[in-house]
């Protein structure tokens, strides 16, 4: 099957103007490259897309053994492009203070070295999870220790509710135990929080 | 020699003496769908995933899963080994069960391994693209069922070890296409008749537009053989599990309805050509000197064909599953006990097809 890397996104229009590499067929597909704080845009037709990102791209099977060729591609192609195109930007490497994981090497393997990275690459990754993946948000399991955090939140949300009512009813011996409360679950949390 | 070598060698010889859950049982829709499959990606919280891991960190990883095998009930029945002890036959051996991955096998980091329960059911790789993944294989067409078990190890393992999470990217993992629920689900089909009508193509390709991954029997990278397909998800992020699992049933559905049609029309317009294919091939591997491994797969899926099709009723499929598996290069070495060359496997292969086939 083809991997529709190329189709537009839902709901964006694309100006009828000429393809930018070319300059005679009518840009079809807009590319965009989303780099630190800046993005760069790229017009083209489908055929220079494809010579842009591999003409591998449109035609072959999309099976998991070249997913990550893919990736490396689609990747590459963006990268390449700001390099040629961007001469004003700032050409160091950005890296991952954390695992030492570089933009590069990521483009080149299609691999992140640890959660960090996430944050660190947001906005190369997102455009990227949502050719991937078509959502970009969980709505799968979320772990025990989350859970159970999450609860705990909603629990003390409750018991400040409690709480403002106790005062609006001048209810102080039963808001004092609520404060008390809200301060031994918050700290429950707050430990949790800064494993 | 130490002591885990020791016991890695024992582990081996009772995995070459036993067969898996999935080979040897049978399980709903078994005529068609051989077993379906479930793996999930999952990393520890502050552990760099073993791509930037330092050796240490690696480490780190193994021992969690080595404490657990200790300490908790669920892995009480678990056996562990590590891939630093294993030689290439043996790790082929590994993938042609199953139990690994290719990627598993081929690295060379120190602290890998993988543990199994007693029927292969359930097995956790340790340090391949992930720190955990985790993979169930039922026979038969049930991932309801696969998911239900391995969810349960799942939660029992994440109430003491605390996962790489983030509340919007979900699991976080090595690869952005695992992203998410971590999930990937896959299921092993028969489908000879839509083959032999030349309608299968098709339908691959459109299943592959849907966004599902077509593949062959080993999973990713490899051939198709014996008229076998796993059918898998991409998407692993955006969607809850059970809805990934249920459009992926879906889809297997669909194609369960179409190859009974294709298999019902073959009865009807060329019973006697079928008939006569899987007859010749029952001869062929009983009568074989030398037979390549291609070849023996490909003959087997006929037989199995036969089987599903009440034409040859001689033996089930548990045999020909089992045979699928013990004729593979690494697994007929670890039978034999020790290394061959094409020619002699070839010999060592005919061999045992005739011992289990007469």
């Amino acid at each position: 099957m083809s991997y529709n890397w190329a189709e537009e996104m839902p709901g964006k229009k694309v100006k009828v103007m000429l393809c930018q590499m070319c300059k005679k067929n009518e840009a079809t597909i807009k590319i965009v490259k989303v780099v630190g704080l800046g993005k760069t845009e790229l017009s083209v037709c489908s055929a220079c897309a494809n010579y842009l990102l591999g003409n591998t791209i449109s035609s072959i099977s999309f099976t998991q053994n070249n997913i990550n060729e893919i990736l490396g591609n689609l990747l590459n192609a963006f990268y390449k492009y700001s390099e040629e195109d961007n001469l004003n930007s700032s050409k160091v490497d950005m890296k991952c203070p954390n695992c030492g994981l570089t933009y590069s090497e990521f483009v080149k393997d299609g691999k992140l070295g640890c959660s960090q990275c996430y944050e660190i690459f947001k906005k190369q990754i997102k455009p990227l999870l949502e050719r991937l993946h078509g959502y970009s948000e969980h709505s799968g399991k979320i772990p025990y220790a989350i859970r159970l955090r999450n609860n705990r939140i909603q629990q003390i949300k409750k018991i400040k509710d409690e709480l403002k009512e106790a005062v609006s009813k001048e209810e102080y011996e039963k808001a004092a135990q609520l404060r008390d409360q809200i301060i031994e679950e918050e700290k429950k949390v707050g430990i949790k929080g800064n494993e | 020699m130490n002591s885990s070598n020791n016991n890695t060698d024992k582990y081996i010889k009772q995995l070459r003496d036993t067969t898996s859950h999935w080979v040897k049982d049978y399980g709903p829709q078994n005529h068609i769908v051989v077993s379906s499959r479930i793996r999930l990606a999952r990393n520890i919280k502050n552990i760099p995933f073993p791509y930037k891991a330092s050796e240490k960190q690696l480490k780190m990883v193994l021992s969690q899963i080595e404490r657990m095998l200790k300490e908790n009930d669920y892995f009480v029945n678990f056996k562990i080994i590590k891939l630093n002890d294993l030689s290439s036959i043996q790790r082929s051996f590994l993938i042609e069960k199953r139990l690994i991955s290719i990627a598993l096998a081929s690295f060379s980091r120190s602290y890998s391994a993988f543990i199994y329960n007693a029927d292969e059911v359930i097995s956790i790789m340790i340090n391949e693209e992930d720190h955990f993944r985790l993979q169930c294989m039922l026979p038969g067409f049930q991932l309801k069922k696969v998911w239900e078990l391995i969810n349960k190890y799942d939660n029992n393992i994440e109430k003491e070890i605390e996962y790489a999470f983030d509340s919007t990217k979900g699991f976080l993992t090595c690869c952005p296409t695992n992203v998410g629920t971590g999930l990937r689900v896959s299921v092993m089909l028969h489908l000879p008749a839509l083959i032999i009508l030349n309608r299968l193509n098709e339908l691959l390709n459109a299943i592959s537009k849907k966004g599902y991954a077509v593949r062959g029997f080993y999973g990713e990278g490899t051939d198709f053989q014996g008229n076998l397909f796993q059918i898998s998800n991409q998407t692993t992020l955006g969607l809850r599990e059970i809805e990934i699992i249920d459009n992926l049933e879906s889809i297997v559905e669909k194609l369960i309805i179409k190859e009974q049609e294709a298999r019902e029309e073959l009865m009807v317009k060329a019973k006697k050509k079928i008939e006569d294919q899987v007859m010749r091939s029952y001869g062929i591997l009983t009568n074989a000197s030398i037979i390549s491994t291609a070849e023996a797969v490909n003959l087997l899926s006929n037989i199995r064909f036969g089987i599903e099709m009440g034409i040859f009723i001689k033996i089930g499929y548990e045999t020909i599953n089992h045979l699928m598996s013990i004729i593979q290069p690494g697994y007929l070495q670890v039978i034999k006990g020790r290394k061959m060359d094409q020619m002699q496997r070839g010999e060592a292969r005919a061999e045992l097809i005739k011992e289990l086939l007469i």
